[in-house]
């Protein structure tokens, strides 16, 4: 009985080294670990942070091959290149399982430009219902606020991309066909080293600039060729200074889907002070030595503003009273918008900055006359901005690694654990002459069992 | 209205500035800004501060003032640091406003100052009469006015027909003059009285393109 057991594990040790044996290597030479990524190793959602932890934990398996399984914890969705670089990683026979801290529903937005010249955009939500509003925004600013059912869709005349829908954690955004539009701006204000300095900033940023400079009673100088103001003109008005304006026509220049920025002493302008996105109270003044460090607007002198009910803030500077101050800040107004920008001479960022101050005056006012305009200041993304999953990032996510598992704590142990099989040939794979001497020490009994009992 | 509101609102005040350099005389023409700085105020309705300034070139202040003017009768040799500081200025966009005041195409100045422009912001080439800096301000017709200094025996005793420029992203980076503006508007502006046409209206029209273009 004994003999037959002996042998019988013999047979089984060298049919496990046979199993074992006949394995693609690949498949066997995988460490034991369990690596854990936390929401903070995606926290820059960046591929490249992505694959620096997988990295990380296969140098801290002791092998230079990959993990069997990794685990990750999110408290957000991840970027686009990150959920890329999941799903690479979940094909390349590494299973990923993810535990959803997100606080994340599945959201999904469309939009489908109308057919016909109005260039009109039909958008479409769907979404779980929740008591959190639904929040839609483009590049301009906010463009509604609703209570969120099933599906909820809008036509909208004109859309700055990217189109964001969110609803608490959940966002998704939809890139949009950039509207067709003017790069010929209207520039008004009095004569000085500001309007000759934006001027020649925007051209340098290739806008096409007209305007009239009053330098006296009968005189008058112009830049290029002024028109009649309207949209199919101009993309743009820049006004610079308080000065009188005609302000029924810029208003309904606005609205008609024109852009309109208002600059430095221009928040000053009475009669534009109802369409204004903010208040201009009192100035405060330039940080002496700023231009040359690397906040230099600091240097510039600029006007606190009080932002107006439903006003976007863009762009903030830091204050020596410890709050944020608004420097440039967005409102629509009809198919336009109305963009306020809080600096006062900002030629001297040009001339008494950096020598690269010519260069951020120049992107400064390319960036404020696209916001106004509801144009991209600079070419996108094309895979953080146009990737086709963000329509829907939290069904993507799911579809490039599954569905996430149990936060419960039994089922994650679970779903970490190796199966015991696993764990077996592990051990097999970690002691390779364990076989061996079961083998030999089962032969040896058998043989020493037969001896002792006379047989040969 | 608080009183910082009422200064915020007053536009940033025109001042005509006079560049030092290190050689040569750049003072040479002392009663020339008074008087540019009058015919602004008389024609124009831009706000200008009643004093210009003298800047050193060597120094970064250069670059609160977008128009300059340089002058003088001696060789120019700027030095290095005055090369350095011209160069930026004149890449962020200010203009200079350089004038012979020998109107000697054989002259020291003319032959110095030039290679030194040559050096700093690229050749000089003649400025088409039908610029708009004739026509800024004032019209002038035939290009930039004659000056009675231009033959008054001294110098090259030559009309110059034309002023040279060195041009960036199509506005005038460089000016330059052989007509002798230093000595020609050189005097107290109480004797404009005296004169039958203003000979600095075409200063006018300088400092308007300057602030404009």
């Amino acid at each position: 009985m004994l003999e037959r057991g002996l042998r019988t594990v013999a047979l089984l040790g060298l049919a496990a080294a046979m199993y074992l044996a006949s394995r693609p290597v690949g498949a066997l030479d995988r460490p034991a670990s369990t690596p854990r990524w936390t929401a903070n190793d995606l926290a820059d959602s960046t591929a490249m942070v992505l694959t620096t932890a997988l990295m990380r934990e296969i140098v801290a398996a002791g092998s230079d091959t990959q993990p069997r399984r990794v685990n990750v914890e999110l408290t957000a969705v991840p970027s686009p290149r990150a959920r890329a670089a999941l799903g690479a990683v979940h094909g390349a026979d590494v299973s990923v399982g993810w535990i959803d801290r997100t606080a994340a529903t599945g959201l999904a937005v469309s939009a489908t430009a109308v057919a016909g010249p109005s260039g009109a955009v039909d958008v479409r939500v769907a979404g779980i219902p929740s008591s959190l509003p639904l929040v839609l925004r483009d590049a301009g600013g906010t463009l509604d606020s609703v209570q969120t059912t099933s599906v909820t869709a809008w036509r909208l005349a004109s859309v700055s991309p990217p189109l964001r829908a969110s609803i608490g954690a959940s966002e998704a955004s939809v890139v949009t066909r950039v509207p067709a539009f003017t790069r010929r701006v209207m520039l008004m204000a009095l004569p000085g080293w500001e309007a000759k300095f934006v001027a020649a900033a925007l051209e340098e940023a290739g806008w096409h600039v007209d305007g009239s400079v009053r330098v006296s009673p009968h005189t008058t100088v112009t830049l290029g060729a002024p028109v009649r103001l309207d949209t199919a003109r101009y993309g743009v008005v820049v006004l610079l200074d308080s000065m009188s304006v005609d302000a029924t026509a810029i208003r309904r220049f606005v609205q008609q889907g024109g852009g309109l920025v208002l600059s430095g002493d221009a928040l000053r302008i009475p009669a534009l002070a109802p369409i204004s996105p903010a208040r201009a109270t009192t100035i405060r003044g330039a940080v002496a030595g700023a231009l040359l460090t690397d906040s230099p607007q600091r240097g510039l002198e600029a006007w606190e503003v009080v932002v107006r009910r439903g006003a976007l803030v863009v762009r903030s500077d830091d204050s020596d009273h410890g709050h944020a101050e608004p420097a440039l800040v967005a409102a629509r107004l009809g198919a336009g918008r109305v963009v306020a920008s809080a600096y006062r001479n900002s030629w001297r960022w040009r001339m008494e900055g950096t020598d690269d101050g010519a260069a951020e005056h120049r992107a400064w006012w390319g960036n404020v006359l696209a916001l106004a305009a509801g144009v991209p200041a600079a070419a996108r993304d094309s895979l953080a901005d146009a990737y086709p999953g963000n329509a829907a990032p939290y069904a993507d996510l799911v579809a490039r690694v599954g569905s996430p598992v149990s936060a419960d704590p039994a089922t994650v142990r679970a779903a970490s654990a190796l199966s015991a099989f696993e764990q077996l040939q592990d051990r097999l794979r970690a002691a390779p002459g364990l076989l061996f001497i079961v083998i030999a020490l089962s032969l040896l009994g058998e043989w020493a069992s037969r001896r002792l009992r006379g047989n040969r | 209205m608080s009183d910082s509101m009422k200064d915020a609102v007053a536009v940033e005040p025109f001042v005509f500035a006079t560049a030092q350099y290190e050689s040569g005389d750049w003072d040479s023409a002392p009663m020339l800004p008074a008087n540019v700085i009058d015919s602004v105020a008389r024609y124009t309705s831009l706000p200008v501060r009643p004093q210009g300034v003298s800047v050193p070139l060597s120094s970064e202040a250069v670059f609160a003032y977008p128009l300059l003017f340089l002058t003088g009768h001696l060789p120019v040799r700027f030095t290095t640091r005055e090369a350095d500081v011209l160069r930026r200025y004149l890449v962020r966009g200010g203009l200079l406003f350089v004038d012979d005041h020998n109107h000697d195409v054989d002259g020291a100045f003319h032959k110095t100052v030039r290679e030194e422009i040559r050096r700093v912001a690229g050749p000089l080439v003649p400025l088409p009469n039908t610029h708009e800096l004739y026509r800024s301000f004032f019209v002038f017709e035939n290009g930039p006015p004659t000056t009675s200094h231009e033959m008054n025996g001294w110098g090259d005793n030559l009309v110059h027909e034309q002023l040279d420029a060195v041009l960036r992203n199509g506005r005038i980076s460089v000016l330059y003059s052989s007509k002798d503006y230093s000595s020609e508007w050189s005097f107290h502006p109480d004797n404009k009285r005296f004169l039958s046409v203003d000979n600095t209206k075409f200063a006018v029209n300088l400092v308007v393109y300057a602030l404009t273009r």
